[in-house]
C-alpha cells in the first residue's frame, strides 16, 4: 500500500490545524480586537466654555463663512480646507415615519 | 443567544467514523480538509457576529460612524449598566460562548459588548471602540500605514458582519473601520438610545483632521467663534460624521481617543441616573454648539462615552 497520500493528508491536516490557532486563538477566538485596556484618567480634563465638541446646527454657515488660512499659531493647515462657499454640513434629519435602521 | 431549540450535537462513534472516511481516496481527504479549511477555520465552533444592520440594505455611507464595540471586563456590569440607562436589551451574538453580546434599541443592533479579562491587580481602563464605515478595508490599510497609523488588528471578514480592521491613528487614538456586508445604516436623525456623534479628541485636531481626510475622505470644515479652541467637523455626503478637538488646555497629558455620544431626552436626567448606576460624570451637563447639552459619562467599569441631547426642528430653526 502506498503510504504517500496518507501523510499528505496527515500534513495538510496538521498545517490546518496551525492556521487554526493562529487564526482563532492569536486574536483570542475571533472575539477580540488585539487591543489591550488602558491607562485610566484621573482628570478628564475641564472643559471650558469654548470648548465645545458638538455637531453644527443645521444652516450654519449657510450664506457663506470664513475659511481661516492658518491654524491657531499661525502653521498652515495640515487638512484642505471644504471651499468657502458650501455651508458646514449639520445632522441628518428626523426620519419622517419609523425609523427602519439607523446608528 | 444560547444553543436554545437547536437539536443536540450527536458524533458519530470512532468505527462508523472510520467506515465513512474510508469510503473515500487519500486524495479526496486532502481536499476535504482543504475546501473545509477556508473561511470558517478561524472561527469558534458556533460563533457567529451580527450584522450591523438588520434588514441588510444596499445603502454605504463611508465615513459614517456606524458602530461601537465595548470591551470590558465585566460584560454583565455593563449589561446592567447600559440596559438601565439606555433602555438597551442584549442577545449574546455566540452560540458556544458568551464573550459577546449586541446592544439593541426595539429590533435595531446599536452596539456590541466584548468580554475581556483583564489581569489581576492592573489598574486599567475599558473603551468603546468606534468603527468608521468604509468601502474597501485593504484599501484604507494601505493608506492608514502610509500615513502614520498603526495596524492593531489586521483585516478580517466575518460572516454577516463584513471586514474590519483597526488601527492607531498617528497620534494614538483607536479606530476600526468596517465594510459592511449588510449595509450601513441610513442617514436618518437617529432615535434616542442610539449613537449621534462622535469627537476625536487629539492632541493636534489639524494633523489628525489631514490625516482622517486622506484615509477615510472626509470634507474637513473649521467652525467659527470656539474662542480659540479649534473644533473641527469632518464630514461626508454632506453630513456632519464627527469632530476634531485638541485636548482641553488643562489636560494635555491625556491620550487621543475617539468618544462617542448616544443621544438622550435629557442630559441632566441621564448623568444623574448613570450615577446612581455606579457610573461617573466626567464633564457636567453643558450647552454646547448645536444648543442642546452633552456630558461625558463613565460606566462603572471606566469606559468613556457622551451623551447629547438633539432637539432637531426647534434648535435649528431657533439658531438660524
Amino acid at each position: 500500500m502506498n503510504a504517500r497520500p496518507y501523510g499528505l493528508a496527515v500534513l495538510s491536516a496538521v498545517v490546518l490545524g496551525a492556521g487554526c490557532v493562529v487564526g482563532g486563538a492569536g486574536d483570542g477566538g475571533g472575539t477580540r480586537y488585539g487591543i489591550g485596556f488602558y491607562e485610566p484618567f484621573d482628570n478628564y480634563g475641564s472643559w471650558g466654555p469654548g470648548y465645545l465638541v458638538g455637531p453644527p446646527r443645521r444652516y450654519e454657515g449657510e450664506h457663506g463663512r470664513e475659511v481661516p488660512d492658518d491654524r491657531p499659531g499661525g502653521l498652515p493647515h495640515a487638512y484642505h480646507p471644504a471651499p468657502a462657499s458650501h455651508p458646514i454640513p449639520s445632522l441628518p434629519a428626523e426620519p419622517r415615519e419609523e425609523e427602519p435602521n439607523g446608528r | 443567544m444560547k444553543n436554545r431549540g437547536k437539536p443536540p450535537l450527536i458524533l458519530p462513534s470512532k468505527r462508523r467514523r472510520r467506515q465513512r472516511l474510508a469510503r473515500y481516496s487519500p486524495h479526496a481527504l486532502i481536499a476535504m480538509l482543504l475546501v473545509g479549511g477556508g473561511a470558517p477555520i478561524a472561527q469558534p465552533l458556533g460563533f457567529q457576529w451580527p450584522a450591523i444592520v438588520q434588514p441588510a440594505s444596499t445603502e454605504h455611507h463611508a465615513g459614517k460612524i456606524v458602530w461601537a464595540d465595548l470591551i470590558t471586563p465585566d460584560l454583565d456590569g455593563a449589561r446592567r449598566f447600559y440596559g438601565e440607562l439606555f433602555g438597551w436589551t442584549f442577545h449574546d451574538a455566540a452560540a458556544n460562548e458568551a464573550d459577546y453580546t449586541v446592544a439593541y434599541v426595539g429590533r435595531q443592533p446599536v452596539a456590541g459588548l466584548v468580554h475581556r479579562a483583564m489581569p489581576a491587580g492592573e489598574k486599567r481602563q475599558p473603551a468603546w471602540l468606534t468603527f468608521i464605515a468604509v468601502r474597501d478595508v485593504d484599501a484604507t490599510r494601505r493608506l492608514a500605514l502610509a500615513h502614520g497609523a498603526k495596524i492593531l488588528a489586521e483585516p478580517r471578514n466575518y460572516p454577516n458582519r463584513g471586514t474590519q480592521a483597526v488601527f492607531a491613528d498617528p497620534q494614538g487614538a483607536v479606530f476600526a473601520v468596517l465594510a459592511s456586508s449588510a449595509g450601513d445604516p441610513p442617514d436618518v436623525l437617529p432615535a434616542p438610545g442610539k449613537w449621534i456623534w462622535s469627537s476625536l479628541i487629539t492632541r493636534d485636531a489639524d494633523t489628525d483632521a489631514a490625516f482622517y481626510q486622506t484615509v477615510i475622505g472626509y470634507d474637513v470644515f473649521e467652525t467659527p467663534g470656539a474662542q480659540g479652541a479649534q473644533h473641527l467637523v469632518l464630514s461626508s455626503d454632506d453630513f456632519a460624521r464627527a469632530s476634531a478637538n485638541p485636548f482641553p488646555a488643562n489636560a494635555e497629558h491625556h491620550r487621543a481617543h475617539w468618544l462617542d455620544f448616544i443621544r438622550v431626552a435629557n442630559v441632566a436626567d441621564t448623568a444623574a441616573k448613570a450615577g446612581a448606576l455606579g457610573g461617573r460624570v466626567l464633564v457636567e451637563p453643558r450647552t454646547d454648539r448645536h444648543g442642546g447639552r452633552i456630558a461625558v459619562l463613565e460606566d462603572p467599569a471606566g469606559a468613556r462615552f457622551g451623551v447629547m441631547e438633539w432637539v432637531n426642528g426647534a434648535t435649528a430653526q431657533g439658531a438660524k
